[in-house]
């Protein structure tokens, strides 16, 4: 089989593995398709509008439109599912969630209708496995190192002894043999201590166990994939911050696994900042222009991200405040938003 | 009109899942999936009057949202980051039963193609269109096409490898104590 005819092959198992969302797709490409149609009507009263009065009336035209600018319904770019038109479920905003008990997240103590998605991996139980390590002075993606077992054979890499086998090691990783199979170590640690931690690591019952040398903590463990992403959704424009994060999506949600930190080190952070006073990131590994993560608990990633505008330093700083917007969820509040559940590989990176 | 947006949910149902898994491949980003592909329907709901003002809609659906993808924001191109130099383990070829590695290799090795040569492998490779056909729906000459797909299949076999489905053949040295290598 030529090269041309495997790359067949691979779009069509690659296209085939994803779950389409399409109940998501057909009632938003609706709400946009609505949306685009009443800002042509604008469009063309104001036109008819301008054509009729004289020059002095033209800017009393401009007021005309200019009133409707504020339904959000016609704001021009209004495109994310959700916006601040769309009735909404509300949180009271007393209700205290324990970090650790806190599986989704609300800006401004709501979630639009339609806006709640459940992001399940049915996949994601069957492993693989990791472990989050992290130096006494480390913190989400800095400082650390993720333990990954199995992984595939490496193709790549130094030859590299990890404690009486022979691993490969590249630029902040290393894989090694284990267990019958292969384990990898990710991190922005140096190599000696990535081969340290390394060493210290064994697999009972088909899990990798990390006894981390002096200095270092396990601070988690668990799958790689996160077996649930419950996000909220919101047009950027209906929390104002438009002008920040440009007119697209705006979402916030809770993940877990081993695999998100392992993806910040594999492709790097945008910037390290704070949320609350707890350290944080801003990367692109969640997907769209740029997402806000931070550690509520340990294990438990919360994070607020865009698509939209170029994630500059404007961006970030909206990320920030959005984030101090969010609520903590439980459990029991998140179901109350009739969130849509897909079946997808919620694979990072 | 009820019988026009019952139309419409009909079309949207039916092709919002292939229009999807094309937009998939071409930003391997499940959120700017979802927004082209409700971009796209959003643009054909607009105008949407029926299907028998157009003579194939899943295929002008799929005319829009690949020429949605190529002017969606021009802001999104940051998108499409390049891999480190290193890629360290890049499996290149998955292991059998390792589909996720499949994926993820393609999509990484499609993120390093410019947005107009990776819509040019997708709409030949999985869309499965001729050259000419191609090259209209991107609006590039047919000379272009070619020279675009030999540009990104070549780049992709630097980055892939040639042998995209087969397993690689695990290095003797670091084959795992247990399975027939070495300790």
């Amino acid at each position: 089989m030529n090269f041309e005819d495997q790359l067949t092959v691979a779009m069509r198992s690659t296209a085939e593995t994803v779950t389409p969302p399409v109940a998501d797709l057909v009632a938003g490409g609706m709400q946009r398709g609505r949306d685009m149609r009443r800002r042509q009507m604008v469009r063309r009263r104001a036109m008819a509008g301008a054509g009729l009065l004289t020059a002095g009336a033209v800017s009393a035209a401009v007021l005309v439109a200019a009133g409707g600018r504020g339904a959000p319904v016609i704001t021009p770019g209004v495109t994310a599912p959700a916006t601040s038109a769309r009735p909404a479920i509300t949180f009271d905003p007393r209700a205290v969630v324990r970090p650790d008990q806190t599986v989704a997240l609300a800006i401004d103590h709501m979630i639009v209708v339609g806006g709640a998605l459940d992001r399940h991996d049915p996949a994601a139980a069957a492993g693989p496995w990791t472990v989050v390590v992290r130096s006494d002075n480390g913190s989400i993606g800095h400082h650390g190192a993720v333990v990954t077992f199995p992984v595939s054979a490496p193709t790549t890499g130094q030859p590299t002894p990890v404690g009486g086998v022979s691993g490969a090691a590249s630029t902040g990783v290393v894989i090694w043999p284990i267990a019958g199979q292969y384990a990898r170590i990710r991190g922005d640690l140096t190599a000696p201590e990535l081969v340290a931690i390394a060493a210290d690591t064994s697999v009972v019952s088909g899990r990798p166990t990390v006894h981390p040398p002096r200095g270092y903590a396990v601070v988690s463990s668990g799958t790689y994939q996160s077996p649930d992403i419950r996000e909220s959704r919101y047009g950027s424009t209906g929390l104002g911050v438009a002008a920040a994060l440009g007119d697209g999506l705006t979402y916030t949600g809770v993940t877990t696994g081993g695999g998100f930190e392992d993806q910040l080190y594999n492709t790097g952070v945008l910037t390290q900042t704070t949320v609350n006073g707890k350290p944080a990131v801003v990367s692109s590994v969640l997907g769209g222009n740029a997402t806000l993560a931070w550690e509520p608990a340990p294990g438990i990633i919360a994070y607020v991200g865009y698509s939209g505008a170029l994630p500059d330093d404007k961006a970030i700083t909206a990320l920030r405040a959005l984030a101090a917007r969010t609520q903590p969820l439980s459990l029991a509040q998140w179901q109350t938003a009739n969130p849509q559940s897909n079946d997808q590989p919620n694979i990072f990176g | 009109v009820d019988g026009q947006r019952a139309d419409f949910v009909e079309f949207a149902a039916a092709r919002g899942g292939p229009l999807f898994r094309s937009a998939w491949l071409l930003t391997g980003d499940w959120h700017l999936s979802q927004d082209l592909v409700q971009e796209t329907l959003g643009r054909m709901y607009r105008s949407w009057r029926g299907t028998s003002r157009i003579d194939d809609p899943a295929a002008y659906a799929h005319t829009v949202l690949v020429r949605t993808y190529l002017s969606h924001r021009r802001r999104r191109s940051n998108q499409e980051r390049p891999s480190s130099d290193a890629l360290p383990d890049v499996p290149g070829p998955p292991t059998d039963d390792d589909t996720t590695n499949l994926r993820l290799t393609l999509l990484d090795g499609l993120a390093h193609l410019d947005r107009v040569d990776r819509a040019v492998l997708v709409l030949r490779y999985w869309e499965d269109h001729d050259v000419q056909t191609t090259a209209e729906l991107l609006r590039i000459t047919p000379g272009a096409v070619r020279a675009r797909s030999f540009r990104a299949l070549r780049r992709l076999r630097l980055i892939l490898g040639e042998d995209l489905l087969t397993p690689p053949a695990p290095d003797p040295h670091l084959t795992p104590p247990g399975i027939g290598g070495q300790r």
